[in-house]
Parts: structure tokens; C-alpha cells; sequence
């Protein structure tokens, strides 16, 4: 499969999880018939700018869904691995990973100052009110759930990927608040995690069961007593969809751009 | 203090309905030929039908109930016996291929149960029965409102025990 002819100015950003899947299978610059041997690097082709924002669309992974037992759930992470490394000897990600790290910290912090995005999160019962003579902010109280969410210490960065995969200890109610308690839709995960299969939980799946549950045609023994105490889900580590995704994007395709610039192999330098 | 294990068949029967529900849910199904998913999360029914909403249809039919005194005074062994029958019906593919859809749909069936042989309960992990599985697995036809579908008849064995006044 040949290289796109021409530089795509218009490829659309933040799609990478969405449908632009890496079409450059050849790397750029490898031996051709006639040609040097890859492993002479006597000659490199110019990479297109196109060609890295492909590279990066099609090969940096979210999960936003990643179910991790009763740790925190759900988690969030990226993996970059999967980049196509269009021969930049690339073995690891950390810059852009702590780049992207930074920004997700920023974005978790205005989570909690707009109290929820992109929907606000469900107000405090009166009980809640009552208890703590005020209805907002939510979820910042003594503000240790706030400090923890947006320090970088909770973050598990690799070489290839960064993740949240669990809270720490003394703020655990922070996972019951992520993911909710109590409700129907937290017994429908609950079901079909149960299966053991982490990919059924999914928003669809919970859906269907969270209806059949309403309908009584599922018939968990407990169901009374495990929805007797009722936490609303108020996620704060989320991925924010578009503008997260595409902002992280931009950073891996601006350090590849720099990565190229630094091995000669500018677009724009002939 | 309530005992661990229910008596009653009914009990167990919305277990294995309940289990065939979250199987299929989670099962990228394979019923025809031709690659499409068949959504049958609607076609799972506590007892036998006469009419069913779609092509294929998954029942869970409860048979019988044996108890037998243990060595322990009032203990009581209690031995089920479920019928879980599978059905479909296509009329635009090969009788063939009917006849394999239902035996793997059958099979898929008692793949999942054999997951779990004490049949827990999702939410706490009580489990009902001390062990179950498909004993037995029949291949056959039955007419249901006129129409002749392609079944299948699978014998769920399962034991628990008991204590006489409890359960």
C-alpha cells in the first residue's frame, strides 16, 4: 500500500479513535527495489504532516471504560504503543504521555469547579445539605478529594501508556462517587460484570439491563437491599469528548512533528 | 440465620434465566449463518411458550424436584431437574443450517452456565446449588403454534442441600 499523494491539510482531528485507522502499513523511506537498504538510513524521505497526524490518530488508544475490579472504576488511561513510528526509532512516549498528563490534570480540576462536565452533576440531597449546611460545591468538602484527583502522584505512567487505575486509600468515597452506588444502573454493572467479561459493561449492555431490571424480568436475590442507599455517579476523571481527545492528539502529533524536525526529516526542509 | 441454599425450583430456574440473559447480552452471538447477530435477549422465557417474538427462543422449563433424607437429622439432599429448551425457526436459510444454529446456540447456552456450577447470585455471590451442569443435551423438532421449529432439550442437573423446617 502506497503513501497518500500530497499533504491532506483537511484530515480531521480527534477522529483517530473514530475511523481514521493507520493506512501507512509501509514504513516512509524503506528500501524500495532499486534503493538503499532501511538499515543504511544513507537516505530518509521528508514526512508529510499528514502522515504523522495519521500515525497518531490511528495509533493512540483510550480507555475511558476500563473496569480494574472494585478499585476505581472506571478507570481512565492511553496507551501510545500502537503509534505508527514511520521510522523515527521512537521507544518511548514519556514526553508526550507527561504532556498529556498535565493537561488531564487541568481538565480534571475544572471538572470540579464547573461541578460536573459536560453535564452538570445531580444535586446534593437535602439529607447532604443538612448535613453540611451547604448545597455546593459538590463534591468539595475538605477539598482532599479535589488535591488528590488533580496531583500527578495518582497517574501510572509507562513508557507507552498513563493511567488512573486506582485512588488512594483515605480517599476512597471518591470511587463511589465516580462510579455511583446503590442505583439501578450500578446494579445492571454490577450484573453484568458478573459475567466476567469486562467489554460487556457497556453503555448499551447497561441500558438493556437496567430496563429489565425496572421490568423485574432479572431477578438478583438482593436487589432490595443493595439499592437501600442510593450515591448519584458524579464522574470527575473523565475524558471530556471532543476536546480532550483531540487536545492530546495535538500533543503527540507536535512532539512527532519536533521528533522529525530533530532526525531531519522536516517537511519543509528539502 | 436464613440457610445458605433455596428450595425452591423456582428460585434456581431464574438463576439459569437470569444467566441466559447476561450470556447473550455479553456473547457476540453466532446463531446464523451469515454472520448477523440475532438478538435474543427477548426470546428468554421462565417456562415453555406457545408463541415466541422472534426466530429463536430460549426457555427454561422446571421438572422436577427429588428429596431424600441425609445422615444428619431434618438434612435433606434435594436433586433438580430443568428442562431448558432452545428453539428456532428461519425461513430463509437451509434446514441445515437451522439445525446447527440451534445446537450451538445450545451448546453456547451450556458453555456459559458451566461458568458458574454453584449458580451465585451476581450481586452477593450466594450461591443456590452445591453443583449444576447439563447433563444431557437432545437435539429434536417441536411444533409450536403451527410452526415446526428445529429444538433442542437440555437436562440442567443440580444439588443443594437443606434443612427440613428452614427449606
Amino acid at each position: 500500500m502506497s503513501s497518500p499523494f500530497g499533504d491532506l491539510p483537511n484530515l480531521p482531528r480527534g477522529k483517530g479513535k473514530y475511523g481514521i485507522r493507520n493506512y501507512l502499513q509501509t514504513p516512509v523511506g524503506g528500501a524500495g527495489p532499486v534503493g538503499p537498504s532501511e538499515s543504511s538510513a544513507a537516505f530518509r524521505a521528508p514526512l508529510r504532516l499528514s502522515e504523522i497526524k495519521a500515525s497518531v490518530y490511528g495509533g493512540l488508544r483510550f480507555n475511558r471504560v476500563l473496569y480494574a475490579g472494585w478499585a476505581f472504576s472506571p478507570t481512565i488511561g492511553m496507551v501510545a504503543k500502537d503509534i505508527n513510528k514511520l521510522g523515527l526509532e521512537l521507544e518511548n512516549f514519556l514526553e508526550p504521555l507527561n504532556a498529556a498528563v498535565a493537561y488531564m490534570t487541568e481538565s480534571i480540576r475544572r471538572n470540579f469547579e464547573e461541578q460536573g462536565r459536560p453535564e452538570r452533576w445531580e444535586p446534593l440531597s437535602d439529607y447532604a445539605v443538612k448535613i453540611r449546611h451547604s448545597s455546593e460545591p459538590i463534591l468539595v468538602r475538605s477539598g482532599r478529594l479535589k488535591e488528590v484527583a488533580t496531583s500527578f502522584s495518582i497517574w501510572t505512567i509507562t513508557p507507552t501508556s498513563a493511567s488512573i487505575r486506582a485512588l488512594p486509600s483515605f480517599v476512597w468515597y471518591g470511587t463511589l462517587h465516580q462510579e455511583g452506588y446503590g442505583s439501578l444502573r450500578w446494579v445492571a454493572k454490577a450484573l453484568l460484570k458478573s459475567t466476567g467479561n469486562p467489554a460487556n459493561v457497556n453503555p448499551k449492555n447497561i441500558e438493556k439491563v437496567t430496563k429489565r431490571l425496572q421490568a423485574g424480568t432479572l431477578h438478583p436475590t438482593d436487589l432490595a437491599k443493595e439499592t437501600r442507599f442510593v450515591i448519584p455517579e458524579r464522574p470527575f476523571v473523565v475524558f471530556q469528548e471532543p476536546e480532550d481527545l483531540e487536545a492530546i492528539q495535538e500533543i503527540f502529533v507536535q512532539w512527532m512533528e519536533a521528533k522529525a524536525d530533530a532526525v531531519g526529516r522536516n517537511w519543509n526542509r528539502l | 440465620m436464613s440457610y445458605p441454599y433455596p428450595a425452591n425450583i423456582v428460585t434456581i430456574c431464574e438463576r439459569l434465566v437470569d444467566r441466559i440473559i447476561l450470556g447473550i447480552l455479553g456473547a457476540p452471538y453466532r446463531i446464523l449463518s451469515d454472520g448477523e447477530t440475532m438478538l435474543l435477549e427477548d426470546g428468554v422465557f421462565y417456562g415453555d411458550q406457545e408463541r415466541f417474538p422472534g426466530a429463536a427462543a430460549v426457555c427454561v422449563e422446571p421438572a422436577d424436584k427429588d428429596r431424600t433424607l441425609q445422615g444428619v437429622p431434618n438434612m435433606t439432599q434435594n436433586d433438580f431437574i430443568i428442562y431448558i429448551l432452545t428453539y428456532v425457526q428461519k425461513v430463509d436459510q437451509s434446514v441445515q443450517d437451522t439445525r446447527k444454529d440451534v445446537d450451538n446456540l445450545a451448546y453456547d447456552i451450556e458453555h456459559w452456565l458451566h461458568q458458574d456450577l454453584q449458580l451465585k447470585d451476581p450481586l452477593t455471590s450466594a450461591p443456590a446449588l452445591i453443583h449444576g451442569f447439563v447433563q444431557r443435551s437432545e437435539s429434536g423438532l417441536a411444533v409450536k403454534n403451527n410452526t415446526l421449529y428445529r429444538a433442542s432439550r437440555m437436562t440442567f442437573f443440580g444439588r443443594n442441600k437443606t434443612s427440613l423446617p428452614v427449606a
